[in-house]
């Protein structure tokens, strides 16, 4: 009933923004780069009357842009971007016209010349309503192992990222779960993408168009996960010349083909990545780093005409290593993640939306224990099949759209997860959404929207969502908030930081996880060079499920259902001149479990024990600068937190059953440990500077070689990484580590 | 990237920088271990009807492992505090199934029924745990017309406080065909198969005690079911012997929630006596009472009283054919 109400609504809300006033005509078109062919976000296009009056339009991610209701006659197409030439056209729309463009803009300084000026960047500081976008420019300049960036080596600079240590894939946003991150590659699932080495995800900055970042509070379009989203976009690949990228170095090496099929309307790029760690930056770290990773990505674009694009991609990861360093005989953990989808976007020349149509097939498999024998399995794998539309008016803008997904979840779990050797789920989850944004007055914009979602036998959520911006410049306020509920559980032990292993399974209890947001910023840029801002955010978390107590010195990880909140502020500042690029961000965070046990009583004297997480990071302060020393481009980061709690203990002793004439001269009895109060004790603080100094050399008209060199852990700070709390024995994170690579673009 | 020349100050602050952090970094300890003021954690009880009296002494460590070989800087005494009269306890190192050593100290003494006994266990510092017990009265167990009865009636005369680990305990075995049929069938092996069927929180109470009943029909379908489980052939099981038993315990022996469960007595803390220390030391008996039900009582409920094949041959399908694989969990029984 109730999504029969919602696509009335939504038909309505069509026929009412879809239907052009008559006479009315529109402009509308795609602007991509005119070196690569790719789309060009951002771009401010203009339409202007003979007498001035001025209507614009910005582009999209995918370089789309349109104005509507534009009476007929003379007008004037100015399309603008920072770093291109101005295009500027003259248009004769008739009555009911539609205008369709293709735009290539090419850069505005010669060939050959140095680059003087860079394109616009969105930058560390331009974080509105939690949401921030992140382009391959930002990503290299964070120092890393290898000559090209990583997404997630810019993750972790931001304020509310936290990461237990630099290996081991685990990130969390803003007091959520990694579980509780959505992570989409062209609209498909990846369920772990990060690798085990925490340098790396499957989002290389060489396939990467942008990455929207929502740290909380994320629009009505994303559903089935409670705490955050990456929405990562791929490149398209190069529709106009063929180029290849080999790039070598002590940690990963990759490869990189691309080039058009048919010039200018099919284009391809493939990309494979493959660790090298294990064989040669082994060799001169004195610590053993047993982990082999890497990744192939391929996708296939094409422009089919003005209003249609349809593209392929696929990737698959794999990961595998052990963390327990010190253990005689670690277990090893593995992972793969295979991932294949199609989108078709249009336009169609009738109407005033531009809608995407996107499905995909997502798998993770992911192992414990020995290869042939593995003491843990667990698998999630399932399609997506998601429709979404926006409807465009001349003040008002209309998101909708469905999905339809159906996860399949299984482990094997060894009897160690609430006493269960298997589970095996499946989770419909179907439903709509519906998102007006409305230009309220020049300055307010409002997006209002709800996602309705029916999960099976657990029934039909309602989930309202809210995106406010007020913005005078130089001022920018927002706010943002909404009811988040998450169908499939990632179970996990977190008292143990070198143990990963997630098992994917339905609610143990029914309930669903499920979070409430609300966020409020404040961005100012008080100069052209200097942009400053402000972020408070809170989220209630609820049905988590966390590892029970208990005395037993292993890690049993029966299961108890907790609640959570987390709250924080981060402050960013960015500079941007044109002899330095800067930013500097602080964040400020405290989480909290509430937890609830049949023993707690007996150990704490209350049914309920409030904690701190092991991933409560409650200071965090990253500085990243990048500046050029003569032909040299050298960029510096250092990151200080503060400690990550743990569990103390009192001591250790023995325990043997009373239930009965027990022979205390015949019984062993079990180890036990006597803790102190849950995560009570807190690990020394976190800090660490990477540097690095990169040199390109042009040795053709478009051909480069790009030498780098750097030092991870420049002053070789003793990182703790983990605590083995029943052997005291203490493992560290990466120390001081020589780098340098060499990438050849051709 | 960007190329543009640096401000000469910029590069300074970072190299002082670099220079501090390097110069004043230092490495940073962890202490997981907070230590406890509790000197000893203890196990055992004081049994009214035994000779010896025995408890488990762990001394707290920061190291994990029940493995605690070597000297004890332990004095173990007991003091009857009726009577005034103090016993010290002989300290001896015991080597386990799993090879771990522990401490166990004994002594000679019957503890007597309704008295009181305080154990320490002292350290050369004087720190002590202790642990006090009261040993529960002496009971008699009455079965009523037991070896004629298929419900059995049990009053248990003498009030304990509590009653641990109550149970029914079936010595019972499978009988092996008399004769197989055709001959050189296999036939499955006798096989003894003890079944105890808990009786915890059963009880009701009399003016004088307590009172059971014991249902030897449903009793018999759980016994199948083991026998089942384990591979066994539920149809011929033969019954030896009967068996009520119990601990009589203090009144300190009662688990949090009533139940054993060791997942929640584990936590330090939960069901424990000793002051100053962890662990639990309690004072109670064994008691047993069994019986054999008559034939009639046997056959009416389902054990077997003889081999199922007679000695002629005979349409009897088990005394005919192999018996059946079982396979439970994937394996072959």
């Amino acid at each position: 009933m109730m999504k029969s109400r919602l696509a009335l609504a939504s038909l309505v809300l069509t026929a009412w923004i879809g239907t052009t006033h008559a006479q009315d005509a529109s402009v509308r078109g795609f602007i991509t780069d005119a070196a690569d062919g790719e789309p060009l976000q951002g771009v401010n296009v203009a339409i202007l009357d003979p007498m001035g009056a001025l209507r614009g339009s910005v582009t999209d991610d995918d370089g789309f842009f349109i104005v509507v209701r534009l009476a007929p006659g003379q007008y004037t197409l100015r399309a603008s971007y920072i770093g291109y030439v101005t295009i500027v056209d003259t248009l004769v729309l008739e009555p009911d016209d539609t205008y369709r463009t293709r735009i290539s803009m090419v850069t505005s300084i010669e060939e050959g010349a140095e680059i003087v000026v860079e394109a616009e960047r969105e930058g560390g500081a331009t974080i509105a309503a939690g949401l921030q976008t992140v382009r391959p420019r930002d990503i290299d300049l964070v120092p890393t192992t290898d000559v090209s960036g990583d997404l997630v080596s810019y993750l972790a600079t931001m304020p509310g990222v936290v990461s237990i240590g630099d290996r081991g894939g685990q990130v969390f946003i803003r007091g959520g779960e990694p579980s509780h991150n959505l992570s989409l590659l062209d609209g498909m699932y990846l369920y772990q993408p990060f690798h085990i080495l925490g340098f790396y995800s499957a989002f290389s900055s060489d396939i990467l168009r942008n990455a929207d970042i929502y740290a909380g509070a994320f629009s009505s379009k994303y559903s089935g996960r409670m705490s955050s989203v990456i929405d990562v976009h791929t490149r398209n690949g190069n529709s106009q010349k063929m180029r290849r990228t080999i790039s070598i170095a002590p940690f990963v090496s990759m490869g990189m083909l691309e080039g058009p099929v048919k010039k200018g309307v099919m284009s391809f790029l493939f990309s494979a990545r493959a660790s090298t760690v294990e064989r040669v930056a082994t060799e001169y770290v004195d610590q053993p780093l047993p982990y082999t990773f890497g990744d192939f990505f391929g996708k296939l674009h094409t422009v089919i005409n003005e209003s249609h694009q349809f593209s392929v991609s696929a990737i698959r990861t794999y990961d595998r290593g052990t963390l327990e360093q010190e253990v005689a005989d670690p277990d090893q953990i593995r992972w793969n993640n295979t991932a294949y989808g199609l989108r078709y976007l249009v336009a169609p020349p009738a109407l005033p939306i531009l809608g995407e149509l996107l499905f995909s097939v997502s798998e993770l498999q992911m192992e414990l224990g020995p290869e042939d024998e593995p003491v843990r399995s667990t698998a999630i794998d399932g399609f997506n099949l998601a429709v979404n539309v926006t409807n465009f008016g001349q003040r008002t803008q209309v998101d909708w759209g469905f999905f339809l997904r159906a996860p399949r979840l299984d482990a094997e779990l060894g009897g160690l997860y609430q006493n269960l050797d298997f589970t095996s789920d499946r989770i419909l989850s179907t439903g709509a959404y519906l998102e007006p944004e409305v230009a309220i007055t020049q300055e307010l914009e409002l997006r209002a929207g709800v996602v309705v979602q029916f999960l099976g036998d657990q029934g039909v959520f309602a989930e309202p969502r809210l995106r406010m911006t007020y913005e005078q410049e130089p001022h920018q306020f927002s706010l943002a908030g909404g009811i988040y509920r998450q169908e499939a559980v990632g179970l996990n032990d977190r008292r143990d930081a070198t143990n990963i292993f997630t098992a994917w399974a339905g609610s143990p209890t029914g309930s669903l996880p499920n979070s409430v947001h609300l966020l409020a910023g404040y961005q100012i840029a008080p100069r052209p060079w200097l942009r400053l801002s402000a972020e408070a955010f809170y989220k209630r978390l609820s049905s988590l499920f966390v590892s029970e107590w208990t005395a037993f010195p292993r890690f049993t990880t029966r299961l108890q259902e907790a609640s959570g909140r987390a709250a924080g502020l981060d402050l960013r500042a960015e500079i941007q001149r044109p002899r330095l690029y800067a930013f500097v961000n602080y964040g400020l965070s405290t989480v909290e479990y509430n937890a609830m046990q049949e023993t707690l009583p007996i150990w704490f004297g209350s049914n309920e024990v409030r904690y701190r997480p092991p991933h409560d990071r409650r200071h965090q302060l990253n500085a990243l600068a990048s500046m050029a020393l003569g032909r040299f481009d050298i960029s510096l980061r250092w990151n200080i937190g503060s400690g990550l709690p743990y569990s103390q203990i009192r001591g250790f002793d023995g325990f043997v059953l009373m239930n009965g004439p027990t022979d205390v001269s015949s019984d062993p009895g079990q180890a036990r440990v006597i803790y102190d109060q849950p995560y009570g004790g807190v690990l020394p603080p976190y800090h660490r500077l990477d540097i690095s100094v990169e040199r390109v050399f042009q040795y053709r008209d478009d051909s480069f070689v790009t030498l780098q060199a750097g030092l991870i852990n420049a002053y070789n700070q003793s990182n703790v990484f983990a605590l083995d709390i029943f052997t005291l024995r203490r493992s560290d994170q990466l120390p001081l580590i020589p780098t340098a690579g060499i990438k050849f673009e051709f | 990237m960007l190329r543009m020349p640096v401000p000469r100050r910029i590069l300074s602050f970072v190299f002082v920088a670099a220079m501090v952090l390097s110069v004043t970094r230092c490495e940073q300890t962890i202490e997981p271990l907070v230590g406890e003021d509790r000197p000893f954690t203890l196990w055992g009880f004081l049994d009214a009807h035994a000779d010896t009296q025995r408890v488990r002494v762990f001394t707290i460590e920061q190291r994990l492992g029940t493995d605690r070989g070597g000297p004890i800087d332990a004095v173990v005494t007991s003091t009857n505090i009726g009577t005034g009269e103090v016993i010290e306890w002989t300290d001896e190192e015991v080597v386990f199934s799993d090879s771990s050593v522990g401490h166990v100290f004994y002594a000679a003494f019957r503890a007597s029924y309704e008295s009181s006994y305080r154990l320490d266990v002292r350290r050369p510092d004087g720190a002590t745990a202790s642990a006090t017990v009261t040993i529960p009265p002496a009971v008699r167990v009455e079965l009523v017309d037991a070896p004629n009865r298929i419900v059995v009636p049990v009053f248990i005369h003498g009030k304990p406080p509590n009653l641990v680990g109550v149970n029914v305990l079936y010595d019972a075995a499978t009988l092996p065909p008399a004769n197989p049929w055709p001959p050189g069938t296999p036939a499955p092996p006798g096989y003894e198969l003890a079944v105890s069927v808990p009786y915890d929180g059963q009880e009701e109470p009399t003016d004088d005690g307590w009172y059971f009943e014991v249902n030897l029909r449903s009793d018999f379908a759980i016994i199948q079911d083991t026998y089942t489980l384990n591979c066994l052939s539920a149809d011929h099981i033969g019954l030896r012997r009967i068996k009520f038993q119990f601990l009589a315990a203090d009144e300190q022996w009662a688990p949090p929630g009533g139940s054993f469960d060791p997942n929640l007595l584990i936590e330090p803390g939960a069901f424990s006596n000793v002051e100053n220390g962890y662990g639990f030391f309690g004072g109670g008996y064994s008691v047993s009472e069994g019986w054999l039900p008559s034939l009639v009582v046997q056959r009416s409920v389902g054990f077997r009283t003889d081999g199922p094949c007679p000695l002629t041959p005979a349409n009897i399908p088990e005394c005919q054919l192999p018996p059946e694989p079982c396979f439970r969990d994937g394996r072959s029984g």
